[in-house]
Formats: C-alpha cells, sequence, structure tokens
C-alpha cells in the first residue's frame, strides 16, 4: 500500500492515477469497495466518526489497498468544535499507523511528489 | 527560468523572491519588474505595500501595480518579472468586478512566462488546514491551487520557504543554481 498525502487540490489523484496507470474507475471512497485506489480517506474517517464509531478497526482493509489517498487537514487553527478536533486527531494518527506498515508513502504539493517513505519508482 | 516560491504569511518567502530576481539580473541583465497584485484600499494593506516598498528600495526594481489583465499588460523585452503574489491575484480575477475569471489568470500567468527572461512567482501555503470551506472560498482555494501547480510544473525550481529558509521541492542540480541561492539569501 502506498500512501498519498498532500493538502487540499495538490494533485494526489492526479500523480496515482500516473504512477499505477490506473484510471478513474479504479478509485472509489468506498472502502469495501473491490477498488484498488481508496480516495478521501479524511472523508471516510469523518463518516465512521459520524457514526459513533472507532476509525481504528478500518486499517487492516486500508491496508489491503495498493493506494489510499488521504488530504492533509492537521495544519490550521484549532477547531473550536470538539468533533472537529477529534476527526483531525484521528485523521493523523490514523495516517501515522499507515504511513509504519506503508510500502512507500508520497507528499504531493503544488504538483510535485516527494517520496517520504520508500518508493522513487 | 521560472521559480515558484510558497510560504505562510511572514515566512520570508518576498525577500527570497527578491534576492533571487536581483541575483539573476547580475548575470542576465535587463530591465527588473515588480509585478504588485494586491488591490491596496485599506490601511492595512497600505501599510503592507509600505513595507515591501522599504525592502525594495535601491534594489533596482521598477514596481508596477496590476490587481487583475495581467495578459494585458506591455512588457519590455528580456524583463527578470517578480510578481507577488498568486493568491491575491486569484482572489481579485475570481471576486473582483474588474476580473476576468480562471481564464484570466491562466492566460496572464502565460503571457508573463512567455514574456520574461526569468520569472519569479510568490505563492501561498494554504490547503492543509482541514476547513470544509464551501462555495466561493472552495472555489478559490482549487483555483489558486491548479495556478501554483501550473507554475510548479513551468519552473526549473520551486520551494517552499520556513522561517526564512527555502525548502526546494525541484530545483537543478547544477553548481550555478547552488551559487545563486547563496548570492540570493536575504542578509
Amino acid at each position: 500500500m502506498i500512501l498519498v498525502t498532500g493538502g487540499l487540490a495538490q494533485g494526489k489523484l492526479d500523480w496515482t492515477l500516473r504512477h499505477s496507470g490506473y484510471t478513474a474507475a479504479d478509485c472509489s471512497d468506498r472502502l469495501e469497495a473491490a477498488a484498488p485506489i481508496l480516495t478521501g480517506l479524511e472523508r471516510l474517517v469523518q463518516e465512521t466518526l459520524e457514526r459513533g464509531e472507532d476509525p481504528g478497526p478500518l486499517l487492516p482493509a486500508l491496508l489491503e489497498k495498493e493506494y489510499v489517498l488521504c488530504r492533509e487537514v492537521g495544519c490550521g487553527v484549532v477547531p473550536l468544535a470538539p468533533q472537529e478536533r477529534r476527526w483531525r486527531e484521528e485523521t493523523g494518527r490514523l495516517c501515522c499507523r499507515l504511513a509504519k506498515e506503508a510500502e512507500g508513502v508520497v507528499r504531493l504539493w503544488c504538483g510535485l511528489p516527494t517520496w517520504l517513505k520508500g518508493g522513487g519508482s | 527560468m521560472v521559480i515558484l516560491l510558497l510560504g505562510g504569511s511572514a515566512s520570508g518567502k518576498s525577500q527570497w523572491a527578491e534576492g533571487l530576481a536581483v541575483a539573476l539580473r547580475r548575470r542576465s541583465g535587463g530591465p527588473l519588474l515588480y509585478l504588485a497584485t494586491m488591490a491596496a484600499e485599506d490601511g492595512e494593506s497600505r501599510r503592507r505595500v509600505t513595507r515591501h516598498r522599504k525592502l525594495r528600495a535601491g534594489k533596482g526594481f521598477l514596481t508596477v501595480e496590476r490587481p487583475v489583465g495581467l495578459m494585458e499588460l506591455s512588457l519590455p523585452p528580456g524583463a527578470i518579472i517578480l510578481v507577488e503574489d498568486l493568491g491575491n491575484l486569484v482572489a481579485n480575477e475570481v471576486f473582483s468586478p474588474e476580473g476576468g475569471g480562471e481564464r484570466a489568470v491562466r492566460l496572464g500567468l502565460e503571457h508573463l512566462r512567455r514574456q520574461a527572461k526569468h520569472l519569479i512567482l510568490v505563492g501561498n501555503e494554504i490547503f492543509s488546514d482541514g476547513e470544509a470551506w464551501q462555495g466561493e472560498m472552495a472555489a478559490y482555494l482549487r483555483l489558486l491551487a491548479q495556478a501554483q501547480a501550473a507554475c510548479a510544473a513551468w519552473s526549473g525550481a520551486a520551494g517552499a520557504v520556513i522561517c526564512g529558509i527555502p525548502l526546494w521541492q525541484k530545483r537543478p542540480k547544477e553548481s550555478w543554481f547552488e551559487e545563486l541561492i547563496k548570492e540570493a539569501e536575504p542578509l
């Protein structure tokens, strides 16, 4: 699994499609879908929290994916609403755990990739 | 050459951009143009403008204030152009009554890229705050991200300035660039 991160609209999906040779048809934001690319992990975490569930148990299924895309969400002012603080926290922690297990971690910035772990290919 | 420098507020990106522009001019000659895109309408904006003017004083910049419509700007040939900054440019083109939207941003930047000998672009890092922006603000962020990614793709060097230190994501490997940034470093 390669974890692809970066801020809003920094080119995560474009890079992933170029790197993998997959197309948009191979992407899904549903974890249960058979697609090799999971997009929008930050939204999945949000939905999980809204259902009152812990996002931690998503980890094994995420590791089964070839690419997991997650927006960086932790660089703003600490939100006033506790549910938003929890969401940033859970998204960030989950990404740390994913990065530990991932074979590669890439950060997109302005469309440019930087390998933080593994890769280069 | 196109150089893209992003950074947070007060990160030191402007001083680096100015240093690079001056260092490039020492090598290639040509007019040195500072293209200011902020529409300075209130007291705070004017104070910012004054601070930036002081920083640039004596460095040989010709200042052009142009909040919108860069594609219609007539430019001297062979100029070294510093644009500050892309966040204001996109906001003006998209939100102000005089603005020409996404198309004007793209055509304006392409015009500068074609005309300039060297183009230094200052931009903004505002994409990782996790805010659930909606409507106009979400559209603005996407447009700015796209414009900056296009500039990064053209650029020979692109990086973020953090605490006055540039972190290059893309740069020429040759020693001339190392010498250029050594010379450009703010005092």
